[in-house]
């Protein structure tokens, strides 16, 4: 058998303004035939993208091979076509035909005879749970369903290759794991190979073989299990035993070393209840000891370090790790009153005969990390919306800082920060004219203005594109931008509304260092996200679905079951399904 | 780029592609008919527009005849003015009162018989005087020419059965109606605006939308791509031409000289060239709202100002006029008014015709191969 994917000697360069940008240059890669399930990651920029175009054909080398599954790719050549499955970043769907057509559409363009395969295709649909809404138009369906045509489109026509663009980007987890099951099975039934992209680890994991990509180079390849022996020995474990979870975390994370310059503590991610970290080479459980009763004399009583094994994500973090980007510590005497800043009192939202959130209650304290979860179509986004004044609830009351919503909407935005999704930046304007243009439209001016700019071009290494269009930036440096926009102005409340959606493992462990140390300075932070390991860095969160809140709790309350803490993920699956179990019993009842 | 198109056209359509593409396409329609508005609406609006408000004749005229002997000429010639629909004549009997109202702007024109204008017109000598507003120069140009029109109708029916007979004659367009002229040069105008808008829209939408990656990804070739579009908006662009000259003809009712197929083979050509420099520009822009602005900007307006249109080309500057010519909508309006206005010339039509043919074969053409290049 030929190696799936054979890469020699590729260059490939993108016009971008005026000048050439070189994604890759006499690039390498061979991946064996025993690999049928392989990860692209990488931090953005990395040419996971390009990349994968050009094993589909869409896009054609400048010099040097590339060859897929022993074909040279050429999108123009049926023989190739009928039997890759490409499936983009962006999905490409039609959104204003139905499931059917859409399917329909690619079957044929793939050389399927759509009429007499009929049958295959509402297979097909069957299998990714969207039969029943074979007439919607694409554009009414959910994030996950339409991710869930996306694959079924690319595999329609059944491809022996299949290329996966970040597949599960966005998606909620429950629809995450329905994607990757319908994958997995389809490469196992088939025997396909299939390359795919991802910024979660977890499938990184377990896919035959990762490659991580970083700057149009390989960094890393081969079986996670195999990467992980580099890191044998500087993985450690803190159990936190009765000192408060959150607070602890954030104790850790400003003693490391995108804090302190000589920390030992390289990384900290809080997972399941214990705080792990990633400690420079030579670091034992004796020295990390000591080094915590140093830094925490108060409670360092309570920590109990213990080795652990290196998990993919470890070895991720390990070769991107950029302690250029130094956050500011909170002042350690930054005492401020716990007082409510957020009160929201029974919203409700109602779009027609469609009730998007039902009867919301819950409280926001000054300096708070308060996370909202929830699958796609949950009305977290609608109560998002809602509690930072860009949309009017149909019944209850928001206060924010002291301001009804519903009489000084426009008093509030002078003290509310907001990053969205779609970062909300002017294209055409540079770096520093986006910050200046936000802080001038906040009422800050002359000096004061000039000297907050230049202070946020440094915390957020933009210094040396403060002077570049923005939209040429790459995608985590328009990330950062948006953020410095948002704090212009020393937002009290910051509004994040999914700011890591699409950022590597690296980008989002800059973001909530930034966001820990923000909060223990008095910011009170609201976010939402698609990474529900994110919300261990929150002090409380609500779980919601189908606009109601089925939980709100810290970390541990909500995610300890039966005496044993279980990961976010874990505890937010199992409480959909049990509450969608108990909405389907009530129906058949009624 | 000659191989890579000779490979592309080489391949040949796949039937059942082109088929799944145009479906698609149409489905789209379908589903978001804001796009008939263009086809329909747009033509409609411009028709009445320009049938009813754009045009240059002014009527009626205000003039005032200053006639000192009432002599049976004087009188015949009085008479045809009052008569006229292009005039509202004051009738006065002294060239002071006449100068009067001419100073006071209570009229803009005035017309004076010299005392021996009788005798001079026995003589076959005879001269008028009109004193006319130069500020407005259009509207003076235009008062003289109706002037000396009337006069020598009328001048020609009092000296029928003596010597000569006066006889004049405003070819093409007898009614002297600038809406014959002026609607005749529009119909383009209207198709160009119509068909190009309709064009630019299609390729860059898939752009826009991500579509074009997942598109290209697929067995479908850009000749397929394109052809599926241009199939389904040369059928929509067709019904919009259509409709401007239906519409047009009802309004305006210029005569049609030449012949119906003519036409016909004006309206399919022309329409298919300019959906076809829509796909283009579409192709070049990626961009909806860039295509459509440029759709009009380099489609539609040079079009109205230097196609001999409204201000004729013979008038324009050496280098402009060169320029008008290298513009295909030029050719366009040149067989548009023969066709309507004047009829024959079969050679010149024909020669109109085939610019505009192998003008949209070439738009054709470099879509296919700017889609091709950017997305296989």
């Amino acid at each position: 058998m030929t190696d799936p994917v054979q890469v020699n000697g590729l260059c490939k360069a993108y016009r971008a303004g005026r000048g050439l940008k070189r994604v890759y240059e006499d690039f390498s890669l061979r991946i064996a035939d025993s690999a049928r399930l392989v990860c692209l990651m990488g931090p953005d920029g990395a040419g996971k993208s390009t990349l994968m175009k050009l094993l589909a054909g869409v896009l054609r080398p400048d010099q040097g091979q590339v060859r897929l599954c022993g074909m040279v790719p050429d999108s123009s050549d049926l023989a190739f076509t009928s039997k890759v499955g490409y499936m983009s970043q962006t999905l490409g769907l039609y959104g204003e035909l139905t499931v059917r057509e859409n399917l329909e559409i690619f079957a044929a363009l793939r050389g399927m005879d759509v009429r007499k395969n009929a049958a295959d295709l509402d297979g097909i649909l069957r299998k990714v749970g969207l039969f029943e809404f074979s007439n919607r138009q694409a554009d009414s369906l959910s994030g996950g369903m339409k991710q869930k045509l996306g694959l079924a489109c690319a595999v329609c026509a059944c491809p022996r290759c299949l290329i996966l663009d970040e597949p599960t980007v966005g998606v909620d987890p429950v629809s995450r794991q329905e994607l990757w099951a319908i994958t997995l099975d389809y490469v196992r039934r088939e025997g396909a190979f299939c390359l795919f992209s991802s910024a979660y680890l977890e499938e990184a994991a377990a896919a035959d073989q990762a490659v991580m990509l970083q700057n149009g180079r390989i960094v890393l390849q081969g079986a996670a299990a195999q990467l992980r022996t580099g890191l044998q020995g500087r993985t450690f474990a803190v159990s936190t035993g009765d000192l408060p979870y959150t607070a602890t975390v954030r104790r850790l994370m400003f003693s490391s070393r995108h804090f302190l310059d000589d920390s030992p503590l390289l990384d900290i991610c809080p997972r399941m209840g214990r705080i792990d970290v990633l400690a420079a080479p030579g670091a034992t459980v004796q020295s990390l000891g000591v080094f915590l009763k140093e830094k925490m004399p108060d409670a360092a009583f309570g920590l109990k370090v213990a080795p652990r094994e290196p998990q993919l994500e470890d070895v991720y973090v390990a070769h991107t790790l950029d302690f250029s980007q130094k956050t500011a510590l909170p002042d350690p005497g930054a005492a401020f009153e716990r007082r409510t800043v957020i009160d929201v009192r029974g919203i409700c939202k109602r779009f027609g005969s469609f009730t998007a959130v039902r009867h919301s209650d819950f409280k926001v304290q000054k300096g708070e990390i308060f996370g909202l979860l929830g699958p796609n179509g949950a009305g977290k986004t609608t109560t998002f919306r809602m509690i930072c004044a860009l949309l009017k609830p149909t019944e209850g009351q928001v206060t924010v800082g002291g301001y009804d919503l519903r009489t000084a909407k426009s008093d509030l935005r002078a003290h509310i920060g907001y990053v969205s999704q779609k970062f909300s930046l002017y294209r055409k304007l540079t770096a520093r004219q986006n910050l200046e243009y936000f802080g001038r439209s906040y009422g800050i001016s002359g000096s004061k203005l000039k000297k907050r700019v230049e202070e946020l071009l440094d915390e957020f290494s933009l210094r040396g594109s403060a002077d570049d269009l923005s939209e040429s930036l790459p995608f985590g440096l328009q990330r950062q931008l948006s953020m410095a926009c948002a704090l212009i102005h020393r937002p009290e409340v910051l509004f994040l509304d999914e700011a890591t959606s699409g950022a590597d493992p690296m980008a989002r462990r800059t973001f909530w260092n930034r966001v820990c140390a923000l909060s223990s300075g008095g910011t009170t932070v609201v976010v939402t996200t698609h990474f529900m390991d994110e919300a261990e860095y929150c002090d409380r969160f609500l779980i919601q679905d189908r606009g109601r809140i089925l939980v709100l709790g810290t970390p541990d309350e909500v995610c300890t079951q039966g005496g044993r803490r279980v990961s976010i993920e874990d505890a937010f699956v199992a409480l959909v399904h049990q509450f969608r179990q108990q909405e389907g019993r009530h129906a058949q009842d009624a | 780029m000659l191989r890579t198109l000779k490979a592309i056209f080489a391949r040949g359509v796949n039937p059942a592609f082109l088929f799944i593409l145009i479906k698609k396409e149409l489905l789209q329609i379908s589903r978001d008919p804001s796009v008939l508005a263009v086809v329909i609406l747009q033509p409609l609006l411009l028709v009445v527009l320009y049938c009813f408000a754009m045009r240059m004749d002014v009527k009626p005229v205000e003039i005032a005849i200053v006639t000192p002997y009432q002599s049976q000429v004087q009188r015949q010639v009085t008479d045809a003015f009052i008569g006229s629909a292009y005039f509202d004549v004051t009738v006065v009997s002294t060239l002071g009162e006449g100068r009067a109202l001419f100073d006071s702007h209570k009229v803009k024109n005035l017309l004076y018989f010299p005392p021996d204008f009788d005798e001079a017109l026995a003589a076959g000598k005879a001269r008028a005087l009109l004193y006319e507003n130069g500020a407005q120069a259009q509207l003076a140009q235009l008062t003289q020419s109706y002037v000396s029109a009337t006069l020598q109708g009328a001048l020609g029916g009092a000296a029928s059965g003596s010597q000569i007979t006066l006889s004049s004659r405003t070819w093409y367009n007898e009614a002297n109606d600038s809406t014959w002229f002026l609607m005749s040069g529009q119909y383009i105008a209207i198709m160009t605006l119509v068909c190009a808008f309709l064009g630019s829209f299609v390729i860059a939408r898939e752009w826009d939308r991500g579509t074009m990656e997942s598109l290209s990804g697929t067995s479908a070739s850009s000749l397929e791509i394109v052809l599926s579009k241009v199939i389904t908006y040369y059928g929509l662009g067709l019904c919009g031409s259509m409709l401007t000259v239906f519409l047009g003809q009802m309004f305006s009712g210029i005569p049609v000289r030449g012949a119906v197929a003519w036409i016909v083979a004006l309206v399919l050509i022309y329409s298919f060239e300019m959906v076809c420099f829509g796909v283009l520009i579409s192709a070049v822009c990626k961009n909806q709202f860039l295509a459509s602005e440029y759709a009009i900007i380099i489609g539609a307006l040079p079009t109205m100002l230097l196609t001999g249109m409204v201000f004729d080309l013979r008038g324009a500057a050496e280098g402009i006029r060169i320029l008008g010519w290298l513009l295909p909508p030029t050719y366009a309006v040149e067989a548009s008014r023969i066709c309507f206005l004047s009829g024959g010339q079969d050679l010149t039509v024909l020669r109109d015709l085939l610019v505009q043919a192998l003008w949209g074969i070439f738009f054709f053409i470099c879509a296919v191969y700017r889609v091709q290049k950017d997305s296989k």
